[in-house]
């Protein structure tokens, strides 16, 4: 029988003194692919990411003008002013602007 | 304690195993269990390995003794393993500034690696798979599972012998 306790205590050790980069740099040496929550300055672009839902084809699973909840709404994310493939991960800085409902 | 394990592979795999007496270690960036030595411990499962994924089934199935003590084995099935790897998860997840990918391949492989890495008394990691992919995404996972095994090295490797497929009835 194994005592998880100790193997947390193995796995984790000093892991949590470890500094924000040092913890992200030791992750990714393992293989996890994180992303950076303060990379994201609209709450718009957040909460689509932090819901885990994709803007893949420029469509995300929300609440349309109807209040329809679970309708499919079009996105589009912008960069500067310039419009940029939905398709795309959303960049750096990034906003994301409700343009219409689809359904 | 002994475990029984099963590896099917083809002829001149199985050759080459049984003339070096070692296994190579799978490495890769979406191995279920890390990266190891990988064993099924129902037979039929290493015998249709290959069957099921699109390439021929095994022809050679090698049979090995794995030697380990009770605990250097961590099975993911169990309450407690289960336990463990869901408070790892919540420890590392905890902070704010960043978030994991959703790659579900890529982060089992990345979780174990990190247990295999940190945990070095961790000799045998276990857990059951669906060989197939979700078709339709369910609360209740309603897919057929197998058991499959993971050696860190071959040093746990006890015995190892060969079964031929046609020898088989």
């Amino acid at each position: 029988m194994i005592d998880s306790n100790r193997l947390l205590a193995e796995v984790l050790g000093g892991f949590e003194r470890l500094s924000q980069t040092e913890k992200k740099q030791l992750l990714e040496k393992y293989g996890f692919v994180l992303e950076d929550n303060n990379s994201r300055t609209t709450s718009g672009a957040k909460a689509v990411h932090r819901k885990k839902q994709t803007i893949s084809l420029g469509v995300v699973r929300g609440m349309n003008s109807k209040g329809v909840n679970g309708a499919n709404v079009r996105f589009c994310v912008k960069k500067g002013g310039k419009a940029f493939p939905a398709k795309e991960r959303i960049p750096v800085v990034a906003q994301i602007k409700k343009m219409e409902n689809k359904d | 304690m002994y475990i029984t394990g099963y590896h099917g592979t083809t002829t001149a795999a199985a050759s080459s195993i049984m003339q070096q007496k070692r296994f190579d270690i799978s490495k890769g960036d979406r191995q279920w269990l890390g990266n190891g030595i990988y064993f099924y411990p129902d037979f039929s499962d290493a015998l249709n390995w290959g069957g099921t994924t699109g390439t021929t089934a095994s022809d050679s199935i090698l049979h090995v003794l794995v030697k380990v003590r009770e605990e250097e084995m961590l099975d993911m099935d169990t309450q407690e393993g289960k336990r463990f790897g869901r408070e790892l998860l919540d420890r590392i997840c905890k902070d704010e500034d960043f978030e994991i990918d959703k790659n579900a391949e890529v982060n089992q492989c990345a979780l174990i690696n990190l247990i295999w890495d940190r945990c070095r008394s961790i000799k045998v990691l276990c857990a059951s798979f669906s060989p197939e992919k979700t078709k339709v995404k369910t609360l209740l996972d309603f897919r057929t599972k197998r058991k499959e095994f993971c050696v860190r090295d071959n040093d746990s490797i006890a015995y190892i012998g060969v079964i031929k497929r046609g020898d088989v009835k």
